[in-house]
């Protein structure tokens, strides 16, 4: 059985499921513009395509703001390290519909990166991974009129820390903190926060894997 | 487990180090030494006149973009470009006999923290001549100099698109909100000063009613450290009496909690402020900021200004509420929720949010019974022009130079 996120390759068709919740702690600055973050639910699937090669498919969601993402990848194994290369392709599908609002919003990103994990694959093992934020397209839907920013924008990059640790015979727990330094808008546009800066805050999420 | 624990205070301890730190304040940057003007006789308004209008740029087109809005703000002169919202605020003077034409100031780039000092001249020499002795310039305006290290130089190509100020860019809270770092608190007496430079026509101000009846420019409901400080300013607003706030309460900035009756007259006497939209918190205080409306309205008329002031309703029971009054005279109200709550409650504005779309059926209908349309709040380019392109007569923003610019490029007057 693979790792969810420890890059150790695993024989094609053997595939590993995770459940679990994470959620962002934002700066200030940018709670302050209005912007809220609420928990999301996080399911994953990380599986083996043979040749040291692997697929993954992620969605965290909370109604208001929604994440699916594929990826694929290489991983290698140096020793005691392990190091993969992978790139994901994620789109964002956010809803605003409460009173006042009427609001579909997406994002398409892609977001290249590197894993490098060490531990036991079988118990405790850590894995460190940076990612890059490209933003491809963003559009917003308004009743009446649609806006659309189809500019390429480096938007910043996350680096996550994630602990997985074997429980019973076959299953996993997982958990970790991602520090992320992005431009508050990068996954949803939604106009309430014009701010260019980056900033950094921390997310932080747990769960379990079968 | 001992392992598990560890990771997991290493992960906790590794999220503190990298959160979200101190606020961040703005000063505005300065000369050090006083800079060219402290030796100069102030430019009169009538040359600041002159120069306003849209200039064409030569120089850094990251730092301004290909054009930029010039406008004169009472003793000030205010530029205001595309790129990251920029903005400057200079003063002007006259050195050297009157043969130098100077304006010195700060920019500052809006939706980032960059901000720097800016020197111009105005040239040729002759046109410096005319503008200090306050006469035509008989050539072409130019303004030359630098933005920090970047020269620049701006040559006016036209006036202003609205010289008859039918449109209006209304500032939210004040001017700026204390998160977009002016170099002022929103709703302070301080940002309604800085609010013309900013490009604003109008203000949109928050009013809540302190316990004993004062009406005071506050967003919140609360007293705490998001927009108030004071160890003994916390909790609800509605508690607390005016003389309680004036002893325990600051801005977040440090400047006082200033009532409604010190905003009007601040407005009216200190800016050119054109409108001020009264976002009203409650019923309470619905009546005691509408009577104040109505005597700085006719104050500001007798002194020869035109300040048009709107109630805002933005709930059904405000809406009930003004239409169980005696209608003010000279304020209007401004109805946020339906265009038939604006025509129904004869408010002389409607102001939907921009999320609930352009509703141009809506926005046709209420201006066929009189009114006028605003859309609130929007600050991000793209949206901007997109509500531009409804022809609105207001837009209010946190943005204001850059509604100026926008409307300046592609705005139709209404």
């Amino acid at each position: 059985m693979p790792s969810l996120v420890f890059p150790e390759p695993a024989p094609a068709g053997h595939a590993r499921f995770g459940l679990g919740v994470s959620v962002d702690v934002l700066p200030r600055r940018l709670v302050e513009s209005e912007i809220r973050e609420v928990p999301r639910m996080v399911g994953q699937t990380r599986v083996g395509v043979g040749a040291d090669f692997f697929a993954t498919a992620r969605f965290a969601g909370n109604v208001l703001s929604n994440e699916l993402s594929v990826s694929a990848g290489y991983a290698h194994r140096f020793g005691p390290i392990v190091a993969a290369l992978h790139e994901r392709v994620a789109f964002w599908l956010g809803y605003l519909g409460v009173e006042g609002f009427d609001t579909t919003a997406w994002g398409l990103m892609t977001m290249p990166g590197a894993s490098i994990g060490a531990g036991d694959p079988n118990g405790f093992r850590f894995t460190a991974t940076l990612e890059v934020f490209l933003v491809h397209a963003q559009h917003v839907r308004l009743p009446d009129a649609t806006v659309e920013r189809r500019r390429f924008l480096v938007a910043g990059g996350a680096l996550t820390l994630t602990v997985e640790d074997r429980v019973g015979k076959s299953s996993l727990v997982y958990y970790g903190v991602t520090a992320t330094l992005a431009q508050p808008d990068y996954q949803l546009w939604l106009a309430f926060s014009d701010s260019e800066q980056r900033r950094v805050y921390p997310t932080f999420f747990a769960g379990y894997g079968f | 487990m001992a392992s598990d624990l560890r990771a997991l205070l290493a992960l906790v301890a590794l999220a503190s180090a990298c959160g979200s730190g101190a606020r961040e304040r703005f000063t505005p940057p300065a000369f050090a030494d006083g800079g060219l003007l402290r030796d100069a006789v102030p430019a009169s308004r009538a040359a600041l006149a002159q120069l306003s209008g849209v200039h064409g740029v030569e120089g850094d087109a990251a730092l301004l973009g290909d054009d930029v809005v010039v406008r004169a703000a009472g003793d000030r002169l205010s530029i205001f470009a595309r790129p990251d919202a920029t903005y400057a605020v200079l003063r002007a003077g006259c050195r050297d006999g009157g043969d130098t034409f100077v304006l010195e100031g700060y920019y500052r780039r809006a939706t980032t923290v960059a901000s720097g000092l800016v020197r111009l001249f105005a040239e040729p020499e002759t046109n410096a001549r005319a503008l200090c002795r306050g006469e035509p310039a008989p050539a072409p305006i130019e303004l030359a100099g630098t933005f920090d290290d970047s020269s620049v130089r701006l040559r006016l190509q036209r006036g202003a698109r609205d010289p008859s100020g039918r449109f209006f860019v209304v500032a939210h809270r004040g001017g700026c909100r204390t998160i977009d770092d002016c170099g002022a608190s929103e709703n302070s007496l301080e940002v309604l000063r800085l609010a013309d430079a900013l490009g604003a026509d109008a203000v949109e101000v928050d009013v809540q009613l302190t316990s004993d009846g004062v009406p005071i420019l506050y967003h919140d409901d609360q007293f705490d450290p998001r927009l108030a400080s004071g160890a003994y300013c916390r909790g609800r607003v509605a508690d607390f009496t005016m003389a309680h706030v004036q002893a325990l309460c600051r801005l977040a900035g440090g400047e006082r909690v200033p009532t409604l009756d010190d905003a009007f007259r601040t407005v009216v006497d200190e800016t050119t402020l054109r409108g001020v939209w009264l976002d009203v918190k409650s019923v309470d205080v619905l009546g005691p900021a509408s009577e104040l409306a109505a005597r700085h309205w006719a104050r500001a008329k007798a002194a020869g200004r035109d300040v048009t002031i709107a109630v805002g309703l933005p709930t059904t029971e405000l809406i009930d509420a003004w239409r169980a009054r005696p209608a003010p005279s000279g304020p209007t109200c401004l109805a946020e929720l339906e265009a038939s709550d604006a025509i129904d409650a004869g408010c002389g504005v409607w102001a939907p949010r921009w999320t609930r779309g352009l509703l141009e059926d809506d926005a046709r209908r209420v201006r066929e019974h009189g009114g006028r349309v605003a859309y609130w709040t929007l600050d991000e380019e793209d949206f901007i022009d997109t509500f531009l392109g409804a022809h609105p007569d207001a837009l209010l923003t946190n943005r204001p130079g850059l509604v100026r610019h926008r409307f300046e490029s592609i705005g139709v007057v209404p």
